[in-house]
């Protein structure tokens, strides 16, 4: 009889315990909804609105004003001018771009901007409109960031007398070109987003035998190695029976970026090797005569900073 | 005979410990946290409304877990820099406090009363777990409790690093402030 009451009290003890233990847990599991994954945007593709030439998928945060430099110094290679006398191609200033880009909200993002010029045409001033039409989330609902682009630039260059000249303008009208892409991107991983961009530019005006539409797809990857240093590439693939022409005479090479990108806190700043200088998209396709093998690279780097401008 | 009013005895006994959980434990999904960091350059503030806070009067267990995500921060920069670079939220997404009531008084909690108490608990964030003393204040009143404190955490206690560059612009020791109305488990 003792024995049995024994046992019915360590068993009653047993159970108490585990009433016990289970009410934490239970407190616990009582919350777990609350941290189940909802449909997220996924934060920052990329660090910011550029690669090493070309446009990510990125807008300016709203009511944001970005403020952008781009340089791009000289080939380095002797085939392409680059010496000991101008340290292999830092005293020439391929091209120059100062941009500001304002986020009206978190889905589009107005800029101007004006750029030196990388090829024949220079003094180009640039306008665009970039409209994220897709997010990725994080519950992979939605796998894909989609953003609409559209750029029109105007040069204020001098009307050539060469009229073979792709600057001898007779009409104010053959001064405009434009770019328009669809950039496609996807993260990844925390440290890994690739990005593909089918692009068209058309010019107004171009050189006998060349093409007033040219398409392209860009190819571009960011891999962040710390949370602040990250690895980008951009590349271009154009669609151009003109550029494949020229490439046979060594005068286009498809544009290649290899770059590092370091986040400060405050700026977001990108050391590049490129073998095109172009800061605008209409710039970059069309010419780009200098070749990674043959040393026609070029350091190049961007700085931007963004700030707020509505409280 | 015995043996049938010990067994019926013990069944009862587990089933009042059943019954009584359900009015002992509280909870709400919409707690909020705010949390505020004061430097010599910039004051940052952000806040989230969706925080997960239970408690259970009998046991005195605590209980409150967010998603990072939730913070909103007024600059939507500083808020992709919070999730990219410092919480790191899409490594650690959740943040956790689980604790006990220190209460030296030995009150009843279950009865409606303001109580000035301490929690004593594990607080998780960024992954990385720190025991805590925290002072908290318990309103019970008509089917309510209103829990609510206030305390410091020193980032670098969580691995949060701060680079030199933005050291100004971000304190070492940042307040937060939780308020929870939390209702009867239903």
């Amino acid at each position: 009889m003792i024995l049995n009451i024994k046992k019915y009290v360590a068993l009653s003890m047993m159970l108490g315990c585990f009433q016990a233990a289970m009410c934490q847990d239970d407190l616990s599991k009582m919350l777990d909804d609350n941290t189940k994954t909802k449909s997220d945007p996924v934060m920052a593709t990329f660090k910011t609105t550029r690669l090493n030439m070309g446009h990510s998928v990125e807008l300016v945060n709203a009511h944001h004003l970005d403020f952008r430099v781009s340089h791009v110094f000289g080939a380095m290679g002797k085939t392409y001018q680059g010496t000991g006398h101008n340290l292999y191609g830092f005293d020439v200033a391929s091209n120059i771009r100062l941009g500001f880009e304002y986020g009206v909200n978190k889905n589009l993002t107005v800029a101007v901007g004006r750029s030196k010029g990388f090829g024949d045409v220079k003094e180009l001033y640039d306008g665009y409109i970039k409209y994220k039409l897709l997010k990725q989330t994080t519950d992979n609902k939605m796998p894909l960031t989609l953003v609409l682009f559209t750029s029109a630039s105007i040069t204020s260059m001098k009307s050539s007398s060469d009229g073979t000249s792709e600057t001898s303008f007779i009409n104010p009208i053959e001064r405009l070109s434009y770019a328009t892409q669809a950039l496609i991107a996807r993260k990844f991983s925390s440290r890994l987003s690739l990005q593909i961009t089918p692009i068209w530019i058309h010019r107004n005006f171009v050189k006998a035998g060349d093409e007033n539409d040219m398409f392209a797809v860009g190819f571009a990857g960011r891999y962040k190695f710390t949370n602040r240093s990250a690895i980008i590439i951009d590349y271009y693939l154009p669609f151009s029976e003109y550029r494949k022409t020229l490439h046979k005479n060594k005068q286009y090479y498809n544009p290649l970026g290899l770059g590092y990108e370091l986040d400060t806190g405050g700026h977001i700043f990108h050391l590049s090797l490129v073998n095109n200088g172009g800061f605008i998209e209409q710039d970059i396709l069309p010419y780009s005569p200098t070749s990674w093998s043959k040393l026609g690279i070029r350091f190049g780097f961007n700085i931007c900073r963004q700030f707020r401008i509505i409280k | 005979m015995k043996k049938i009013i010990l067994s019926v005895g013990l069944v009862l006994g587990l089933f009042s410990t059943q019954l009584s959980k359900a009015q002992d434990v509280y909870l709400t999904n919409a707690a909020e946290i705010k949390f505020f960091s004061k430097s010599p350059l910039e004051d940052i503030s952000a806040d989230s409304k969706n925080v997960g806070a239970a408690i259970n009067l009998k046991t005195r267990k605590v209980v409150f877990s967010l998603k990072v995500t939730t913070f909103k921060f007024e600059n939507s920069l500083m808020q992709e820099h919070f999730n990219e670079n410092y919480i790191e939220s899409d490594k650690f997404p959740t943040a956790k406090f689980e604790g006990t009531i220190v209460d030296d008084k030995n009150q009843d909690l279950t009865k409606d009363g303001v109580y000035d108490l301490k929690v004593k608990g594990i607080l998780n964030i960024h992954g990385v777990e720190k025991e805590y003393n925290i002072p908290i204040k318990l309103e019970v009143e008509q089917g309510k409790v209103i829990g609510s404190c206030k305390f410091m955490v020193k980032v670098a206690d969580h691995n949060i690093k701060i680079p030199s560059m933005v050291v100004k612009n971000i304190a070492e020791e940042v307040e937060l402030t939780v308020n929870a109305i939390m209702e009867p488990k239903k």
